[in-house]
């Protein structure tokens, strides 16, 4: 079931080739794990670039991220989790 | 030679490739799932269930329950399209946009055999579905027309290459509607005066064509010939709107005289921010409306003078509404302006004449918005109906909920 968020998460990233990859992030108290990144896209908000990343989790699992560099901060804007 | 790439189903296919778990099953991408709405696209696997594009959500769940039903994102759609262009860019310069999920791609002034440009048609495939994991159907024909046509022959991830024999082959027996641009009712009027395939178009007397139809009849001869002498305008040129339009289909539907306002007073001010960003000005407002059995009314005013001016195009718009809409319960509305020119508004010496402090207060308001975005600044009288849709000013974020499985 696709959950649409607004939730602020702690986002562990590395810089590969110039471009962002998040790694794992920090999301109601558990820690998720990157797969993928299956898909990345921006988005404008006035003169700001938020840059989204469409990631799989290692439990099959997947989520859409949203770096908003005025912060700098992270958002989980969708989560799909398995069922049980 | 011309390709034509069209991305097969294109925004289902982006949620599958972006949610792994979404492969194989029947996706329906729509606006919020829990509310009233249309099917945005549905998926390969949605569509043996009759899912359209287009059909009420409704319909589509009484149809297709077992599918998940996605809220699409047309930013990540746009962002996927550009990345598209610049993949095709990487083999031609000659890349014009034709949708959000089609593109023409010229392979230059000295283009390559028939076979030629298939071989490179099928590279480009490869190389959307390498990067995207996407798939594309390809028409690769000697004109725009040809490679239109032929893109929707083989589907999904086809490839189809024909030149004006193999055209005519494959299109001369197919109904005369199968004509890209010949839509039901002129297809109607065709068949009244005995033209039932394109093979009967190609071959009608030119002026039978051009008593039925004036001086596009010569021109639909040509098209059913395979012909077409349509430039390929690349994007980087760009190519002038004929007209700025925005339209909502209403969470519910609404016979309340505020609510309806309040909607196109929000639609007036996105269409007058865009002519604005643009350049354009404008000088005919049409107001479309839907009620509640689908019935659309389209009516509209010119006006004296140009403009861009959010104030005027709201305040003509609403006439139309009062003067056109009888009361009956509204399911869509829009506002659109056209017969647009390049330029400043030209409204001297007329009641309208903003004065220079309004002005001021437009470019402020204009500057904030460029800022800071959209939703920093929202006209007070749309705010109920932007609630209504969900839509949260002052940072644009929705209210956070759970989705319907």
């Amino acid at each position: 079931m696709f959950e649409t968020l607004s939730d602020p998460v702690d986002v562990l990233t590395a810089f590969v080739e110039g471009r962002i990859r998040p790694l794992r992030f920090r999301w109601q108290g558990r820690v998720v794990r990157v797969r993928a990144v299956t898909g990345e896209w921006t988005r404008r908000e006035g003169q700001t670039v938020l840059r989204h990343y469409a990631i799989e989790g290692t439990g099959g699992d997947s989520y859409e991220l949203c770096y908003d560099p005025r912060g700098p901060r992270w958002t989980l804007s969708r989560a799909w989790t398995a069922p049980q | 030679m011309i390709l034509l790439v069209d991305m097969d189903a294109f925004f289902a296919s982006v949620e599958q490739a972006h949610h792994p778990h979404l492969k194989g099953k029947p996706v329906v991408v729509c606006g919020d799932p829990g509310r009233r709405g249309v099917v945005t696209a549905a998926s390969y696997e949605a569509r043996p269930f009759g899912v359209r594009a287009g059909m009420p959500l409704a319909e589509a769940r009484r149809l297709c329950p077992q599918a998940e039903y996605v809220e699409g994102s047309p930013q990540k759609y746009i962002g996927l399209s550009l990345q598209l262009l610049d993949l095709y860019l990487e083999f031609t310069p000659d890349v014009e946009p034709f949708s959000v999920d089609e593109a023409f791609v010229g392979l230059g002034p000295e283009s390559p055999a028939l076979a030629d440009a298939a071989k490179v048609a099928r590279r480009i495939q490869r190389e959307i579905r390498a990067r995207f994991d996407l798939g594309a159907s390809i028409g690769v024909g000697p004109n725009k027309l040809v490679a239109k046509m032929a893109s929707g022959l083989r589907k999904p991830e086809g490839l189809t290459a024909l030149d004006e024999a193999g055209f005519r082959e494959i299109f001369w027996p197919e109904d005369v509607q199968a004509m890209w641009g010949v839509g039901p009712k002129l297809a109607e009027r065709m068949k009244a005066i005995g033209i039932l395939t394109v093979g009967d178009l190609a071959n009608a007397p030119e002026g039978l064509l051009q008593s039925a139809f004036g001086i596009i009849g010569p021109q639909l001869s040509e098209a059913a010939h395979g012909r077409d002498e349509t430039p390929l305008v690349p994007y980087y040129r760009g190519l002038d709107a004929k007209s700025v339009g925005h339209e909502v289909t209403l969470a519910e539907d609404c016979g309340d005289p505020a609510l309806l306002e309040g909607t196109l007073l929000r639609l007036s001010d996105q269409v007058a921010r865009r002519m604005r960003g643009e350049g354009y000005v404008g000088r005919t407002v049409t107001l479309k409306l839907r009620d509640h059995a689908f019935r659309t009314v389209t009516r509209q005013r010119a006006l004296r003078f140009h403009t861009s001016d959010a104030p005027v195009i709201f305040e003509v718009a609403r006439r139309l509404l009062r003067e056109n809409w009888r009361g009956d319960p509204v399911r869509l509305l829009g506002v659109s302006v056209s017969m647009l020119g390049k330029g400043a508004d030209d409204r001297q010496g007329n009641l309208f004449t903003p004065d220079s402090r309004a002005l001021e207060l437009r470019g402020a308001l204009d500057r904030v918005r460029d800022k800071l975005g959209e939703a920093s600044v929202v006209p007070l009288a749309s705010l109920r109906h932007r609630r209504s849709l969900g839509h949260v000013p002052f940072g644009g974020a929705r209210v956070p909920r759970r989705s319907r499985p």
